[in-house]
């Protein structure tokens, strides 16, 4: 799973083959995939992924998600169900239904959810 | 049979006298009778390729590396669909390492065993392209946002920035969406001169993995299909200018290329 404050910034990685939507770059519409997916720019639509989904700090991101696990950062307006896990940071502004069979939440998180574990 | 060697005078790749005299013979070793032919532009192999269909040649062989090979693909649209198409790289490239080719030797060997497989080529607009290409929108695009749009409608706008468009039609992983769109600032922004840029361009021919690992990486989706939208003239990696509107994608175009890659049933 990629994971910014562990390995650098993504820019850095070697050959990254998955979806990766930076923090310059602004998307509408629908993802769907089988790959990780790590979203560090403005996103409104609907992702649909088998794989890991790491929304990054400066992401701002409109729209719902569903995963296998999902790491959370940045401003999300979102309803996000992760089948495994699923980890809001400290540093996340999110608003919307979580559900995943794991939740942890950071402390300094801000949040307006409703969270239910499958 | 007749193979004919085509080798780009102006390649960032020189093959000197010995390296040539070394592949004839080792040619002439596997009884593959060689013509070499020089040209020296994309238009000059236009008309040589336009040319062999008077001739007996059915086989054509590109001599040097990845960008020749490239030119030689883009005007596969000028060849009869029975000629065969070999690499012979002289130097380790991106290209030869997906054809298993760890040196000249193993290319030459694989032209004696003329293992022909057909492959569907790619296309920026009416070009065409086997591996990726690059695009680059340049200057005059300046800090304008470029419109990408993939084949399920997703709509992503990004910084000025160089594309490249890879292939990944053979990695079954992504045979839904073969075409990963990579999207990465210029490296010239941080090389100030113009050597550095040829510095880079010869470090890119030499190691080719850096060539494939952009500086500062702002995109990287996989689709089908790209629609590209920008304000300039876009160029290409060896030069070739496009409009500025593109679709990328895959063609209907085959082409029979030699490989030594270990055939698969399904493809």
């Amino acid at each position: 799973m990629l994971n910014l404050n562990k390995k650098g910034h993504i820019s850095e990685l070697v050959g990254y083959s998955g979806t990766y939507i930076g923090s310059e770059v602004t998307a509408k519409g629908d993802i769907e995939s089988e790959e990780d997916i790590f979203i560090d720019g403005n996103y409104q639509g609907v992702i649909i992924t088998t794989g890991t989904i790491e929304i990054g700090k400066n992401a701002n991101l409109n729209g719902s998600i569903s995963a296998r696990s999902a790491v959370l950062e940045g401003i999300i307006k979102a309803d996000v169900t992760a089948d495994d896990s699923l980890h809001v940071s400290g540093c996340c502004q999110i608003q919307g239904k979580i559900v995943s069979k794991n939740i942890s939440i950071d402390p300094g998180a801000i949040i307006n959810i409703r969270a239910s574990t499958k | 049979m007749m193979y004919k060697y085509l080798h780009n005078s102006k390649s960032l790749t020189k093959i000197d006298a010995k390296l040539n005299q070394s592949i004839v013979e080792r040619l002439k070793k596997r009884r593959i009778y060689s013509d070499f032919v020089e040209f020296s532009s994309e238009k000059e192999l236009a008309t040589i390729l336009s040319g062999l269909k008077k001739q007996s040649t059915n086989t054509l062989v590109i001599v040097g590396d990845d960008n020749d090979f490239n030119i030689l693909i883009g005007q596969s649209s000028k060849l009869d669909n029975d000629i065969v198409i070999g690499y012979l790289p002289v130097i380790r490239t991106r290209i030869s390492k997906k054809f298993k080719l760890n040196n000249w030797q193993d290319a030459v060997e694989a032209l004696a065993q003329r293992r022909v497989k057909e492959k569907t080529l790619y296309s920026v607009s009416s070009r065409y392209f086997y591996d990726c290409i690059e695009l680059d929108f340049g200057d005059s695009q300046k800090n304008n946002s470029l419109q990408v749009t993939t084949d399920k409608g997703l709509v992503l706008k990004i910084p000025n920035s160089k594309l490249r468009f890879e292939n990944l039609n053979e990695d079954r992983y992504f045979y839904k969406t073969p075409i990963q769109i990579t999207a990465y600032h210029h490296a010239k922004d941080k090389q100030p001169a113009a050597k550095a840029k040829l510095a880079s361009r010869l470090l890119a021919i030499l190691s080719p993995d850096i060539n494939s690992q952009p500086n500062e990486l702002i995109l990287s989706l996989h689709s089908k299909n790209f629609k590209i939208e920008a304000l300039s003239i876009v160029l290409d990696e060896v030069g070739r200018k496009y409009n500025q509107t593109l679709s990328i994608g895959k063609s209907t175009k085959t082409i029979r290329l030699i490989s030594k890659r270990p055939e698969r049933q399904n493809n």
